[in-house]
């Protein structure tokens, strides 16, 4: 089973994504920060499974975006992904690209907005 | 967003529970700054802004917006704590609190306003006037936090896509040169995905690979990009949308787009040699008028000129004037290509088929010579293989052309063809630059044309029984061409009522070649359709439906060493599938050893070669020998039975089985060893010599010795499968 992994605190921000990615046919993993996202991460790699995209806020509890950027590419280096940031975050674009990080989109997001790009990593 | 069921609902729970536990922490900064406590009501705050964003609470996302810059300032030191920074915090929350929870009776929305502007003033106030003294002078030069977006360019901003758009219409030019870093792959990121998604926007005109970078065999790293693109697109998008597919490595990665429209637009460049196109350049019409005169040709078949002038559009002498201009700009490209006889490219080709035989003895002289001079010989040929092989290219590249003319002749004859039947069809055509064969697109417009008529006539309903099947009066045929795997593959389609495969199963069964109890698959099924005789309907009509064509059509395409399948489903329309191959002079081919003679299999039709065990090969009623191979049985036949000649082994398990495949049908073909791959010019065998399916051509082999050329496709059909 191939996943998409939306990783953010907020169970709003979470469901929105699920829900807007609906349209691509993939189930949509939820973690609540970084750390969680590495625990299931593992539960789906041991089951056969595979995550294709990650989607992951920034600013997060317990473990933030960036550092479980850095923490995933130690074990997978080339699966895309994309960081949730708001307006007054620049500063960490350019942080989360250094660590790894394939894009970003700005909240609160437009669903086509999402779709597309995410449309765009996913191929 | 809005519409999402149930978001409000969560978003509500969340920032009740985020809320409970920030009024205790806002309570704390009375006792102290500690940076732990400042960093967890700024990220809730963060938090409450973009969830509340997301649930269509917008007054609250700007508002703690302005809180988290502010608080943002508490963390970095550039402001001071007192009890105003708590009471503007705790009546925020109060205010939020009223958004989310109040219900519109509790407070008109005026009162709502009101205290909201009156916050926004006071953290204003608190933000300039509670700056430490130190950092009073510092700030005042401005330190303001932008708030500018800068990642997702809004592609949803109209006004200036549309304004390109009227200001040129048509195509535009785009130069774009990649300058991806090394270690682009790190982030996740193919630029390969990025390179198609470009390709999508329209046409590559031009393209170069920058293999600079590439290193060493010793050196290189396969998790490294090393390549990148200089490419010229035509496309009907706009920059931005250009920009777009670069979304996410425009800012670390060099990509430069460049327009060169105009370059590409001026009359003595590339493309307006038509006398309609130079016009509109010249202004001597408008783009309206153009379309008309279009119009007008397609159904009076005028010239373009003639037509203006008729139209009164512009003046004898404007139009003498565009067309001493075309003239010029056809004498100009003429002057840079060179027309050729295509007699002279298929001598040509002739004399590199004879290069090729040549090769291949001199190869095996350099066998019979052996020791070190043998070898020597040997890889010096190897050498020359890769140049004859790309010299095959060059000269194949030169014979082909794009299918496009043949594909738009239709147009003209489906608008003539629907009318008399009284029905309504458009032609969507597709991968019309796909480039075939000269001698290919030659032969293959009759069974196109054929089938396209049967398309029209038994496919595509009548305006009314469209109607009552709910679909379109109009009807689609469609015509799809592209490469894939070395072949070339074209599709006729339509979208109407398809084949009733119950039809042709009763029709098969009346006249034998099925018995009732018969389990059939639905490939092999609509195979029947091209047998001679066979056809499914009642009526005949004056295009087609008279048992005769298909069986044509399918003879024609397997002379082009090609296949035709059907793919169909009721009520939804019918594809017709022809894959051929990109040349038809040089194959690659296995030869093989029967007895003494030498037979050559095409490699294309091979999927393995085995020694089969002696008890996985069975005679099985109604089909003969078999071989059992992975859960299937496969026909053996023997070679040397089929030709009448003397072999080596006789039995399977002391020979070899190359099992080959066409259309999905397996064959075990008995031979007594594999000689190797070669490259086989075909020469065609005169049909007095034989008339055997089974035969495609022959060859001459590097010592000289004729061989034949078996056609995988048509020994099939020959031994009746």
């Amino acid at each position: 089973m191939k996943y998409i992994m939306a990783i953010d605190d907020s169970a709003t921000i979470r469901t929105s994504i699920a829900f807007v990615l609906k349209e691509t046919g993939l189930p949509i993993e939820q973690a609540e920060n970084g750390s969680d996202a590495l625990k299931k991460i593992q539960d789906i790699r041991q089951s056969g499974g595979d995550v294709l995209l990650y989607i992951t806020d920034v600013n997060m509890p317990v473990m933030d975006g960036l550092s479980f950027v850095k923490e995933l590419r130690k074990s997978d280096k080339f699966t895309p992904v994309l960081m949730l940031t708001t307006e007054s975050e620049n500063s960490m674009i350019k942080a989360g690209k250094e660590a790894g990080a394939s894009g970003w989109i700005t909240k609160p997001f437009k669903a086509d907005q999402l779709l597309n790009t995410v449309k765009k990593l996913i191929r | 967003m809005e519409a999402i069921e149930g978001l409000k609902d969560i978003f509500t729970g969340e920032a009740e529970e985020i809320l409970q536990n920030l009024e205790p922490d806002i309570v704390r900064l009375e006792e102290g700054s500690e940076p732990e406590v400042v960093n967890r009501i700024f990220r809730s705050i963060h938090t409450l802004k973009g969830s509340s964003g997301m649930a269509g609470f917008n007054d609250i996302s700007q508002f703690t917006h302005k809180l988290e810059n502010l608080i943002d300032k508490v963390r970095s030191g550039d402001l001071k704590v007192d009890g105003g920074l708590i009471d503007i915090l705790l009546n925020s929350m109060d205010w939020i609190k009223m958004i989310i929870f109040g219900s519109d009776a509790d407070a008109g929305g005026d009162k709502k306003n009101k205290l909201k502007e009156q916050l926004l003033g006071q953290i204003e106030e608190y933000r300039h006037n509670n700056v430490p003294e130190k950092l009073k002078i510092e700030s005042a030069v401005g330190k303001e936090i932008t708030d500018k977006p800068v990642a997702y360019k809004s592609d949803t901003d109209p006004g200036l896509s549309s304004y390109n758009e009227e200001e040129k219409p048509g195509y535009k030019f785009f130069r774009v040169r990649t300058g991806f870093k090394e270690s682009i792959f790190k982030n996740g990121i193919d630029p390969l995905i990025i390179m198609e998604d470009l390709a999508s926007l329209g046409r590559i005109s031009t393209r170069k690979v920058d293999r600079t970078r590439l290193p060493d065999m010793k050196k290189f790293d396969p998790e490294n990009c090393y390549l990148n693109w200089d490419i010229t697109i035509r496309t009907k998008h706009t920059r931005e949308e250009i920009e777009d597919i670069f979304q996410f490595v425009n800012d670390d990665n060099q990509i430069a787009i460049e327009d060169l429209t105009t370059n590409y637009n001026m009359p003595d460049k590339l493309s307006p040699h038509k006398i309609g196109e130079i016009m509109l350049s010249e202004n001597i019409i408008t783009e309206n008028e153009l379309s008309n005169v279009l119009d007008a040709q397609k159904t009076d078949g005028k010239k373009i000129a003639e037509i203006i002038l008729e139209k009164g559009y512009a003046s004898r002498e404007d139009v003498n004037y565009a067309l001493s201009e075309q003239d010029k700009i056809r004498k100009k490209i003429e002057s840079s290509t060179v027309r050729v006889a295509t007699g002279k490219l298929d001598t040509l080709l002739n004399l590199l088929g004879e290069m090729i035989i040549g090769q291949s003895a001199i190869s095996k002289a350099a066998e019979l010579i052996g020791g070190e001079e043998g070898e020597r010989l040997k890889n010096a040929v190897y050498g020359m293989d890769r140049t004859t092989r790309e010299f095959q290219e060059q000269i194949m590249a030169i014979r082909m052309i794009p299918i496009g003319s043949t594909f738009e002749q239709f147009k003209r004859f489906i608008r003539d063809t629907a009318k008399d039947y009284g029905k309504e069809i458009k032609l969507e055509l597709e991968g019309i630059e796909t480039e075939f064969d000269k001698t290919v697109i030659e032969k293959i417009n009759d069974p196109l044309k054929h089938m396209i008529r049967n398309s029209i006539d038994h496919g595509i309903e009548t305006p009314d029984e469209r109607i009552k099947a709910e679909k379109p009066a109009m009807g689609v045929i469609s015509l799809k061409a592209y490469h894939q795997e070395g072949n070339v593959y074209i599709e006729i389609s339509d979208d109407g009522r398809g084949v009733d495969k119950e039809k042709v199963r009763r029709k098969a069964e009346k006249i034998g070649l099925l018995k009732p109890s018969d389990e059939i698959s639905d490939e092999k099924l609509l195979n029947f359709l091209f047998l001679p005789g066979f056809s499914t309907t009642e009526k005949v009509g004056d295009l087609s439906g008279r048992g005769v064509g298909m069986d044509v059509v399918k003879t024609n395409i397997e002379q082009l060493r090609g296949t035709i399948k059907i793919d169909t489903e009721l009520g939804r329309g019918t594809r017709v599938i022809i894959k051929l191959p990109l040349t038809l002079a040089i194959i690659d081919g296995m030869l093989v050893r029967v007895g003494k003679w030498i037979y050559i299999i095409p490699l294309l039709s091979i999927i393995e070669s085995i020694q089969p065990d002696k008890n996985d090969v069975k005679t099985v009623e109604g089909r003969g020998e078999v071989i059992y191979i992975r859960d299937r049985y496969v026909t053996l036949l023997r070679i040397y039975e089929l030709f009448g000649i003397a072999p080596e082994h006789k039995n399977p398990w002391e020979g070899l089985v190359v099992i080959v495949e066409s259309n999905g049908v397996y064959l075990g073909l008995l031979v007594d060893e594999l000689i190797g791959e070669q490259q086989i010019v075909i020469k065609s065998i005169d049909s007095t010599l034989t008339k055997s399916r089974a035969i495609s051509g022959a060859s001459i082999l590097g010592d000289g010795t004729v061989s034949l050329i078996m056609d995988i496709h048509g020994l099939i059909g020959e031994i009746g499968h």
